[in-house]
């Protein structure tokens, strides 16, 4: 179930209704449920996959917690993981490594063919894969006891608002919460409303819209000229980033109708002075898993210069494969990789930042440009687009004169969008819209709604881009 | 805390108050909103309110919208009288069946000679791009609507507005709601109508595929409606600027829908009165082809007219 469809805007009040009528106990099983029907929803196949390894799970964290011998527990956690990456693995990756092991014999002249077998990736599989390796690996770790309720654990993996494009929530965060539902409050309530306006907004009248004038030129960018391909990134630039945040917005404010909280994943990226930042500001829950069980468990900083750089390298090349099973995505963690490696150079050889407004603009300008470069990756549907783009953007090769057409529909909500980051900033002196006066908030809140029924792309569902990893 | 319940009834007032405000805006634009584009909106809207006025109409896809010129066929006729042209890009037979077909089958009286062309490619393969096109008009509420669709701009009318918006602004301006077209609607193929190297000709690759017969029914839709109006219909195989091996089996599909008197088959498959300089790309004739190629089907109408 997509979180901007017609089926959803009925699903969640039912269900945020029936919540606030019902005991705790029975809270858990009403979110459980409706967790179970929000994915099969889509597929109730893989229900069965999600339920199953959750289980594993579950029983592996309850061994390892009893367990005290140092190298069964080991094992332990290496069934863990083989269950987990394993069909992390044949689901999401299986035809990536055939296709690409295919090329490569191809290439030294071997014929092979490829086996006849197509496999559906199932929605959600990366995000909820990593939310159970963080348990397991902090129960071997013993910085969390194992879960004693196997309903309790399922929620924790199956937990609607974050299950298809997260945030990856830490279990030591969100499993407390779900042990004990409570009731939303008014701050609750308050929270969910401007989260999901915002979220909504953020996603229909933006991300959807933009998605429209973005298309053509990543798809045939030989056609433009390099002005147009440099405007289609910065809108696409755009799109991701409220496609993405749009979603966790949505996500978040649909779990405070729960009375959880989810974790915050962005923080105004675009704002970050330098990679590093960004880093710390874009997708906060994989940046945050990524450097705690892999950048961390690799070394991280600890063995001298070149072993960290090598550390951050693998980090950003496995988290671009963690995008999706396509070179364009290594390719994107491996410019990230290169960035973070630059970065961390730089700064090992002048520690101190540069001060002053001009050279934080300066800074920020800068890292925005080097992560619209990398989007380029992200966005081409494959290495020969990506290539073309990059081509006709330097003028190093000749592109058509076809124009990206923006008008009203993507200059008004954008200057809305602006107008709140504006208010949200982290310096505003001011309070964010949240803490500021009920009509300041009914009037805002009424503005968002007619733009997303004025300018939104209303009649089809389009996916989120992250539900595709 | 009462800021909330303030804060939550300020803000479902003030989307209501928008909504009707919109709800009253729009009614006066009709289904103009519905369009996939505001100019093909008040053309087909022209044809849904004055049909029966007009002498001449030309319907189809750009093989229509472009290579045929209303009034230069309407003048090589020696008619006189409105004529329009309704073609339009991407609108292949399985578009013009939402689009189109529902228009001409509300009229009791036909206009006095109805065109339609369609490029031959379209009953054979479709490439990405004209499949695009024709995405265009399909997922149009218009089409969607009435392939039985419920959208929300059928219960929002702020959906509504962005779409109606340049009919609103003419209306509120002192225009017309649907402002009779002038122009001569043949100057806008891919190319902007400038006589250009062929260096991508659709029709060089000839797939061995049999006749869409979802494509081919259309048509038979069409004609049947024309001959149990008693109107006088025109399927025109346009010319191509190559021989195409499966323009042979299409055009034996549309010849055998000719129904005479009421319903034509004109085939110009042969080029006549058109040289190469006249074409834009494989379909598609160029500002002066169009022109050209307009009067002389024009005087062909009126050679065979009953």
């Amino acid at each position: 179930m997509l979180f901007n469809s017609f089926a959803f805007l009925i699903f969640l009040p039912l269900v945020a209704a029936t919540y606030a009528l019902l005991s705790p106990r029975a809270r858990r099983f009403l979110l459980l449920g409706a967790s179970f029907l929000f994915y099969g929803w889509w597929d109730w196949r893989f229900l069965g996959l999600m339920v199953a390894t959750a289980l594993v799970d579950f029983a592996i964290a309850r061994a390892l917690e009893s367990e005290g011998h140092p190298r069964r527990r080991l094992w332990l956690l290496r069934l863990s993981l083989a269950s987990n990456l394993g069909v992390l693995g044949l689901f999401k990756y299986f035809g990536f490594f055939v296709d690409s092991g295919l090329a490569l014999a191809a290439a030294m002249g071997v014929d092979a063919s490829r086996p006849v077998l197509e496999i559906v990736l199932p929605v959600g599989i990366s995000f909820y894969t990593f939310q159970a390796l963080s348990y397991t690996i902090d129960v071997y770790r013993r910085r969390l006891p194992a879960c004693r309720s196997v309903s309790h654990f399922l929620l924790f993996i199956a937990f609607f608002p974050q299950l298809v494009a997260g945030p990856i929530e830490r279990a030591s965060h969100l499993l407390p919460q779900l042990a004990d539902l409570r009731a939303p409050t008014r701050a609750d309530l308050r929270a969910a409303l401007e989260l999901l306006v915002v979220g909504f907004f953020k996603k229909v009248a933006v991300a959807d819209v933009i998605a429209l004038h973005v298309q053509v030129p990543f798809a045939n960018p030989l056609v433009h000229a390099p002005a147009d391909l440099l405007l289609a990134l910065y809108l696409f630039s755009l799109q991701i980033y409220c496609d993405f945040s749009g979603y966790t917005d949505i996500a978040r404010g649909s779990a405070r109708l729960f009375g959880v909280e989810l974790m915050q994943n962005f923080a105004q990226p675009y704002g970050a002075s330098d990679i590093a930042e960004f880093w710390r500001r874009w997708h906060v829950s994989l940046s945050a898993w990524l450097r705690d069980y892999l950048y961390v468990p690799l070394g991280g900083n600890r063995g001298g210069e070149w072993r960290t750089y090598r550390n951050l390298m693998l980090t950003m090349l496995l988290g671009g494969l963690w995008h999706g099973a396509s070179w364009n995505f290594v390719l994107w963690g491996g410019l990230h990789g290169l960035y973070l490696v630059a970065h961390r150079w730089w700064r090992s050889r002048r520690p101190a930042p540069p001060e002053g407004p001009v050279a934080g603009w300066l800074g920020t300008l800068g890292t925005f440009h080097l992560v619209a470069f990398a989007w380029i990756f992200f966005r081409s549907p494959d290495l020969a687009r990506a290539a073309d783009f990059c081509g006709v953007l330097s003028g190093l090769v000749v592109g058509g004169g076809e124009g990206v057409p923006i008008g009203l529909r993507v200059a008004l909500p954008v200057a809305l969008l602006a107008a709140i980051e504006w208010l949200a900033r982290p310096a505003a002196s001011r309070p964010p819209l949240r803490e500021r006066g009920w009509a300041w908030r009914g009037f805002a809140y009424a503005m968002l709604t007619v733009a997303i029924l004025v300018f939104g792309v209303l009649d089809r569902e389009v996916a989120f881009v992250y539900f595709q990893f | 805390m009462r800021e909330f319940p303030r804060s939550s009834a300020l803000f479902v007032g003030l989307v209501v108050l928008a909504e009707l405000a919109a709800r009253a805006a729009v009614v006066p634009v009709g289904n103009l909103w519905a369009y996939w584009e505001a100019d093909a909106a008040v053309r087909f809207e022209s044809l849904a309110a004055r049909g029966p006025s007009y002498r001449l109409v030309i319907v189809g896809d750009s093989t229509a919208a472009w290579n045929l010129a209303p009034f230069e066929v309407r003048a090589g006729a020696g008619w006189s009288g409105p004529a329009l042209n309704i073609g339009q890009a991407g609108n292949f037979p399985a578009a013009f069946r939402c689009s189109t077909l529902p228009i001409l089958s509300s009229l009791g009286r036909w206009p006095g000679t109805v065109v339609a062309s369609f490029a031959p490619g379209q009953f054979v393969a479709r490439s990405a791009r004209s499949a695009g096109l024709q995405e265009g008009v399909l997922e149009s509420p218009l089409c969607r609507s009435r392939g039985g669709e419920a959208l929300v701009h059928d219960y929002v009318h702020l959906a509504r507005v962005r779409a109606a918006g340049r009919h609103l602004l003419r209306l509120w301006s002192g225009g017309a709601l649907l402002p009779e077209p002038q122009d001569d609607r043949h100057s806008q193929p891919p190319n902007g109508g400038a006589a250009a190297p062929l260096a991508a000709v659709p029709l060089a690759a000839a797939p061995e595929r049999a006749v869409d017969a979802e494509a081919i029914a259309v048509l038979r839709e069409l004609s049947a409606l024309a001959a149990a109006r008693e109107a006088r219909l025109v399927l025109l195989l346009p010319p191509t600027w190559n021989d195409w091996a499966p323009y042979a089996r299409v055009a034996d599909a549309i010849h055998a829908m000719a129904r005479p008197p009421h319903v034509r088959v004109v085939d110009w498959r042969d080029r006549r009165g058109l040289t190469a300089s006249d074409f834009a790309d494989g379909v598609h004739l160029n500002r002066g082809g169009a022109e050209r190629f307009s009067r002389l089907l024009g005087a062909e109408l009126a050679a065979h007219a009953p």
